[in-house]
């Protein structure tokens, strides 16, 4: 085995984002700086004419993003991180735009999180609506910033059901991963 | 009362309360890391000016962008700005967006309707 064998796997890698139409993929902290930048890069560099599609995909990328800053936990001692780590892709694929994460959280919030989202995925766009603004009324402003908001108002602004997936890491976390599709009308 | 200045960031909005020349306003995007440590001054201006305010107060707010937890301190500024009706005082809320920006005009009606609060659209 030599040097240039072992590094086959880059060209593996921008095979597969190529394959899957991945304009942009990341693995690591998500610190407001990345943000920042990938809010950018997404506006100068995805190409959106449409100015309400450009927002749609800016909002749900800065939901999913900054869930991961604010709740992300260590994955292999479940403690808080901040900011928080986690693997980001955004996709065009079938004339739509997905938005996927990956995520450790504790294996105490599974329950609720899934919960959460089955709700919202079995709801109709008049009752996200509702949700949405009942939430919005009674939910207090935290430093967190409760997730849960977000959640409903991505189903609510893409009209999609959210794709989502657990896996279990160890004793005290899981793996969450999340999809949102955001299709050109 | 000493007016309040925030200069705008690729994360939070320019911010002007002024209470001696008769401005308020709100206006850029706004994602900040930390919401609350943000908007807290803002809360707290209001606060303080809601005592003694001007006999018309119009609040303009120009957001081109917010994320969720915005939301919830757009909507406390304006339950603040709420207390000015129940003592018979002038408010009115101008919320900024483009003609056709649907989410953004919606967004505003339902600002609007949980705050119980006029809000007049005004288009870019």
């Amino acid at each position: 085995m030599n040097f240039n064998n072992n590094m086959k796997y880059v060209q593996k890698i921008h095979q597969t984002m190529e394959n899957h139409n991945i304009l942009l993929a990341y693995d690591g902290l998500i610190s407001p700086e990345i943000i920042t930048a990938f809010t950018e890069i997404a506006e100068k560099n995805f190409n959106i004419d449409d100015e309400t599609l450009m927002k749609k995909v800016y909002h749900v990328m800065v939901e999913c993003l900054q869930n991961i800053c604010k709740h992300a936990v260590d994955i292999d001692t479940g403690k808080t991180s901040n900011p928080g780590k986690g693997i980001f892709l955004v996709a065009f694929d079938n004339n739509e735009y997905r938005v996927i994460t990956g995520n450790a959280i504790l294996n105490q919030n599974v329950t609720e999180i899934q919960e959460n989202i089955k709700e919202i995925n079995s709801l109709n766009e008049k009752e996200i609506k509702e949700l949405y603004m009942k939430t919005l009324k009674n939910d207090l402003i935290s430093d967190r910033g409760g997730a849960g908001l977000g959640l409903i108002d991505m189903a609510r602004k893409t009209k999609q059901k959210i794709g989502y997936y657990f896996e279990t890491v160890n004793d005290k976390t899981s793996f969450i991963s999340l999809s949102i599709r955001i299709p050109k009308e | 009362m000493k007016p309040l200045n925030i200069i705008e960031t690729k994360q939070s909005p320019k911010v002007i309360l002024d209470k001696e020349k008769n401005i308020f306003e709100i206006s850029g995007k706004s994602l900040p890391e930390n919401v609350l440590m943000f908007y807290t001054p803002i809360f707290n201006w209001l606060n303080e000016y809601i005592k003694s305010p001007n006999p018309e107060t119009v609040l303009i707010l120009n957001i081109t962008y917010h994320n969720t937890s915005t939301a919830k301190a757009i909507l406390n500024i304006l339950r603040i700005l709420y207390k000015l009706i129940e003592t018979d005082k002038s408010v009115e809320i101008h919320w900024y967006c483009k003609e056709n920006d649907e989410d953004a005009i919606e967004e505003g009606e339902d600002f609007a309707e949980l705050a119980q609060i006029p809000i007049k659209i005004r288009h870019l």
